[in-house]
C-alpha cells in the first residue's frame, strides 16, 4: 500500500553462491579521442589482457552454445 | 569509500504490488508465457548448469544492453535528435527491462541464476566527453546499434528456431521481435548524423565501429576454439545450438547485418 512505509516485492533473480561462478571484466572509462590511441586497439586481440575486456569471465572453456548464449556471445556485446 | 573496482553480486528483484500491475499492463506478454512447464528429467546435471549459467549470462548482458539503451537515448537529447528518432529509441530501455526479466526467469526455471560477481560502474564504455555532442551519439550508437545489436538479430532468429520448449522459444521470440527496432535504429541514425560530422569525426565514428567489431570477433575466435557440437539428449529442454551452426549464422550476420552497410556508408574501408 503505498505510504505505509511498508513493500512486499519479491526476488527475481537469485544467485546459488559458488556456482558457476563468474566475474564480469569492467569496461574501460571511454573510447579514446585520440586517433593512435584508438587504431591500436585493432592489434589488442592477441594481447590476454585487453583481449576480453568488457566479457565476463570464467574458467574452464565450455564450448556448448544455447540460446541465451548467443546473447551472451553476440548481441549484446558492448564493447 | 574504496578508489578500486566495486565486487556486486549480480541478482534482481521487483517491487511488486502496483508498481508490478502498471508494468504487467506495458507488457503482459510476459506473464501470458507458458512459466512452469520445462521438464526436465532427462537433463544431465552439467547441462543443467551450464543452462543455468547461460541465461543467468544473457540476464546480465540485457541488463548491461539497457544501460547502453539509456546512454544511448541521454546522447540523442543532449544532440538534440529528430524527436521521432529519439521516440523510437525511449521504447528500447523498456524492451531491455522485459529482456532481463525474461532470461533471469528462465534461469530461475532451471533451479536458480549462477553467480556473477560485477563493478556496476564498468558496464560499459561511454565515448570520450571531449567529443561534441552528435560525435558522442554516432560514437556509442555505431558500436551499442550498428555493431552489437545489428549482428545479434540474426543468430538470436537462429536461436529462437532452435528452441523446441514453448517456454524459451516464447522468450526468444519475444527477444527476436524486439531486437529487429533496435538493429535498423543505428543506422537511421547514422544517415541523419554522418552528413553533420567533420572528417575528424566522421573517422572517430569509424575507429569506434571497428573497436565494436574487433571485441565481437575476439569473442568469436574463444567461442570457436571450444568448438562442441549440440548435445542431442538435452535440445529439447534446452534449445542448444551447436557451435557450426553458430559460426556459420555469425560470419553472415557480421557481413551482411554490421560490415556492408558500415562500408555503404564510408564509416568505414
Amino acid at each position: 500500500m503505498a505510504g505505509d512505509g511498508k513493500r512486499v516485492g519479491r526476488k527475481l533473480l537469485v544467485a546459488s553462491l559458488g556456482v558457476a561462478t563468474v566475474s564480469f571484466v569492467a569496461c574501460g572509462k571511454s573510447t579514446p579521442l585520440a586517433a593512435d590511441a584508438s587504431a591500436d586497439h585493432a592489434d589488442d586481440a592477441d594481447d590476454d589482457s585487453n583481449a576480453d575486456a568488457g566479457q565476463p569471465q570464467d574458467g574452464p572453456p565450455e564450448g556448448v552454445f544455447d540460446a541465451a548464449i548467443d546473447r551472451q556471445f553476440t548481441g549484446n556485446i558492448i564493447p | 569509500m574504496s578508489d578500486g573496482p566495486r565486487d556486486e553480486l549480480f541478482e534482481l528483484e521487483l517491487f511488486g504490488e502496483g508498481v508490478e500491475r502498471r508494468y504487467r499492463k506495458m507488457r503482459p506478454e510476459v506473464e501470458a508465457m507458458p512459466w512452469g512447464t520445462m521438464v526436465l528429467d532427462g537433463v544431465s546435471a552439467p547441462a543443467l548448469i551450464a543452462a543455468r549459467k547461460r541465461w543467468t549470462g544473457a540476464a546480465f548482458q540485457e541488463h548491461r544492453t539497457g544501460i547502453a539503451c539509456t546512454a544511448a537515448l541521454r546522447l540523442l537529447f543532449e544532440c538534440r535528435a529528430p524527436i521521432d528518432l529519439i521516440s523510437l529509441a525511449a521504447r528500447f530501455p523498456l524492451d531491455e527491462a522485459v529482456h532481463v526479466e525474461l532470461c533471469a526467469r528462465m534461469a530461475m526455471e532451471l533451479g536458480g541464476g549462477t553467480e556473477i560477481r560485477h563493478d556496476p560502474d564498468g558496464m560499459i564504455v561511454d565515448p570520450d566527453p571531449k567529443l561534441a555532442p552528435l560525435a558522442r551519439a554516432a560514437d556509442a550508437i555505431v558500436r551499442f546499434f550498428c555493431v552489437g545489436e545489428s549482428v545479434s538479430i540474426p543468430l538470436l532468429r537462429g536461436a529462437w528456431h532452435a528452441a523446441r520448449h514453448p517456454l524459451p522459444r516464447a522468450v526468444l521470440g519475444r527477444i527476436v521481435r524486439d531486437e529487429a527496432a533496435h538493429g535498423t535504429f543505428g543506422y537511421s541514425f547514422l544517415d541523419w548524423a554522418l552528413p553533420q560530422l567533420s572528417a575528424d569525426e566522421r573517422a572517430h565514428v569509424g575507429r569506434a565501429a571497428r573497436i565494436a567489431i574487433d571485441a565481437v570477433h575476439r569473442v568469436w575466435k574463444r567461442a570457436a576454439a571450444e568448438r562442441r557440437a549440440a548435445p542431442e539428449d538435452d535440445s529439447d529442454a534446452l534449445a542448444w545450438l551447436g557451435t557450426d551452426a553458430y559460426t556459420a549464422m555469425a560470419e553472415r550476420a557480421m557481413q551482411t547485418r554490421v560490415l556492408t552497410p558500415l562500408r555503404a556508408r564510408g564509416v568505414i574501408s
